[in-house]
């Protein structure tokens, strides 16, 4: 089963445009492209929950349109819902695909209620920086367990079972 | 011409008459396949670096209108 992983407004904002400069956007633009090599490889599904899109719509030009949402899968679970918008539908949206397996929410802000997705062993909340160590560490591991180990099993291993993994390689790359 | 659907595959992924349809000749990396309208002709380009690619087709007019650049 894919990992889900349900980006916030900011990382979609990075990589639709090249002025954005605030703290996180080129680890976002970074772990974006990680994540598009393993959505063609069908080991990750890229979640753009609806207010979001809402959000985005107006910052994609016509050109952009089509790359860009030949690469996401809508949520709708959040449309219309009272209460919500683009800078709080992360947690319930993570609530509404756990069903459909691990997800990985991709933020570079603070997830707004959060209580929904807390005690949740098949969530989880990483800023770009650390996906891109995770996913470097699961590289690694990958290839030296050998050619027909499967890229999403072990990312799917670091980051719900063994995070800790994840937390000493990033940390020690912070120093 | 009006692009109705980007698809994107890895070039490894391509069988040897959809390498040759497409007119792609390298081995591996990404290839994003486009369909227009109205011929709903394929056509391809091998993509190096898809976020670099969907910056590079971003609204020059968004840079410059002010409108909230960065959130």
């Amino acid at each position: 089963m894919a990992i889900l992983i349900i980006p916030d407004f900011k990382v979609f904002f990075a990589i639709v445009n090249k002025n954005a400069s605030y703290d996180g956007a080129l680890e976002a633009r970074e772990a974006y492209e990680l994540l598009v090599n393993l959505k063609v490889e069908n080991k990750v599904e890229i979640i753009l929950a609806k207010p979001i899109e809402d959000k985005i719509r107006k910052h994609i030009s016509d050109k952009q349109a089509p790359h860009f949402y030949t690469m996401v899968e809508k949520d709708y679970s959040t449309s219309g819902v009272a209460g919500y918008d683009a800078d709080n539908c992360i947690a319930e949206t993570a609530k509404n695909n756990s069903f459909r397996g691990h997800v990985i929410i991709l933020a570079l802000d603070p997830i707004q209620k959060e209580e929904v997705i807390k005690g949740s062993r098949k969530i989880i909340t990483v800023n770009p920086a650390k996906f891109i160590t995770g996913h470097k560490v699961a590289m690694t591991h990958s290839q030296a367990l050998g050619s027909k180990t499967d890229l999403g099993d072990v990312l799917k291993f670091l980051f719900f079972i063994r995070p800790e993994i994840i937390d000493q390689a990033h940390n020690s790359r912070k120093k | 011409m009006a692009i109705i659907d980007v698809k994107y595959v890895k070039a490894s992924n391509l069988s040897a008459e959809e390498k040759k349809e497409l007119g792609i000749t390298v081995p591996e990396g990404l290839v994003a396949i486009q369909t227009t309208n109205p011929t709903l002709k394929r056509t391809a380009i091998v993509v190096d670096n898809y976020v670099e690619h969907l910056l590079s087709l971003g609204d020059e007019k968004s840079d410059i209108d002010g409108d909230s650049d960065n959130p």
